[in-house]
């Protein structure tokens, strides 16, 4: 088989042929044609999968985000997230979720004055952690039905 | 359900850090696979792809809503990566056509495998360094193409658009990268097989 043949032979395994063209492949294909297919497909897994299992570990995120500066470092680690709806109950349980992350809470009074969004806490206090909490009013006409989420940093 | 990589970027463009941190996470491990492949050296990459996901995130704003996200990273990966092999090896005219094609025609693809199970290349270590010196040893513009193909699986138009040349010599070279890792890749196998 000449070179010709050989580089259409590389184009069906490819993909790179017609429908037409490829049952014509498809009608002549000989012994050594199914062979030479099934060494492109043994050099593709091969390398494919060198490279994958070679990049299975990296993790690139420390070195953009020291390089992105103060924005990269604001999330160089991942917020944990804990959504609670506003009821008591759910607070209770949110609380003692966040206490089995050892995280030391102090709920601050709330003030009337600041519960500008109609969220009942306005801020927390941690150790080893700054907390922000954001009202979510996104049901706002069925009033229990907001969302309260709070967002934890751990300090560096 | 998490969010598609449109939303992540709109996020981010937004200043999101977190959603950009989750682009980075999601894509960085094809993204290295590419350009280890291409430049063998895994310091090498880990530097060319995070210096890619930072031109990203400089150019969020110049992102079109209806491309590929990863097409995008994909480009400016593989672009650092020829830059960089140019400059390392300091052959200006690496990616010459003419130096690509200009080799004796010593037969096509052998009609016999390796004897490498691929699925041997996840655990091997051996065999994946194997696989990486046959890489290193083809030229970059040979590397280049195998491993847009058999990674990324581009046609050979896109391949043709990043690499600026034409179909012909994209099919040429893969043609010729594929058989030389079949030859020495039958040659290790060979060399590491005990004679009986």
């Amino acid at each position: 088989m000449g070179k010709a043949e050989d580089e259409r032979l590389q184009r069906y395994f490819d993909g790179e042929l017609s429908p037409e063209e490829r049952g014509q492949v498809e009608a002549a294909l000989t012994e050594d044609d199914r062979l030479k297919l099934a060494a492109l497909g043994e050099v593709r897994g091969l390398v494919a999968n060198a490279l994958a299992a070679e990049a299975a570990d990296v993790d690139l995120w420390p070195g953009i985000a020291q390089k992105l500066g103060g924005g990269g470092k604001a999330a160089a680690k991942p917020r944990r997230r804990w959504g609670l709806r506003a009821h008591p109950a759910s607070w209770s349980a949110g609380l003692v979720s966040l206490a089995a992350a050892a995280l030391l809470l102090v709920v601050q009074p709330w003030h009337s004055q600041h519960a500008q969004n109609g969220c009942d806490i306005e801020s927390l206090e941690t150790t080893g952690a700054v907390a922000t909490v954001i009202h979510m009013d996104d049901t706002p006409h069925r009033g229990d039905e907001a969302t309260t989420v709070i967002w934890t940093t751990e300090d560096d | 359900m998490e969010p598609d990589d449109r939303k992540l970027v709109e996020d981010a463009r937004r200043g999101d850090a977190t959603a950009f941190r989750e682009l980075v996470t999601r894509h960085q491990r094809r993204a290295f696979a590419v350009a280890l492949g291409m430049v063998h050296d895994p310091d090498d990459a880990r530097d060319i792809c995070q210096e890619a996901f930072l031109k990203v995130h400089k150019n969020l704003s110049t992102f079109e809503g209806d491309a590929q996200f990863f097409t995008w990273l994909y480009r400016i990966v593989v672009n650092l990566a020829i830059d960089h092999l140019r400059k390392r090896r300091g052959q200006k005219v690496e990616f010459d056509d003419t130096q690509a094609n200009d080799e004796p025609d010593e037969g096509g693809i052998a009609p016999h495998r390796t004897g490498f199970d691929p699925a041997r290349a996840l655990a091997d270590k051996e065999l994946r360094n194997q696989i990486l010196a046959a890489l290193d040893k083809l030229t970059p513009a040979h590397r280049t193409v195998l491993v847009m193909r058999e990674v990324e699986g581009l046609s050979y138009q896109e391949m043709a658009d990043t690499m600026k040349c034409s179909i012909g010599t994209i099919m040429s070279r893969l043609f010729h990268a594929r058989k030389k890792m079949q030859q020495m890749l039958i040659a290790y196998r060979k060399a590491a097989t005990p004679a009986a």
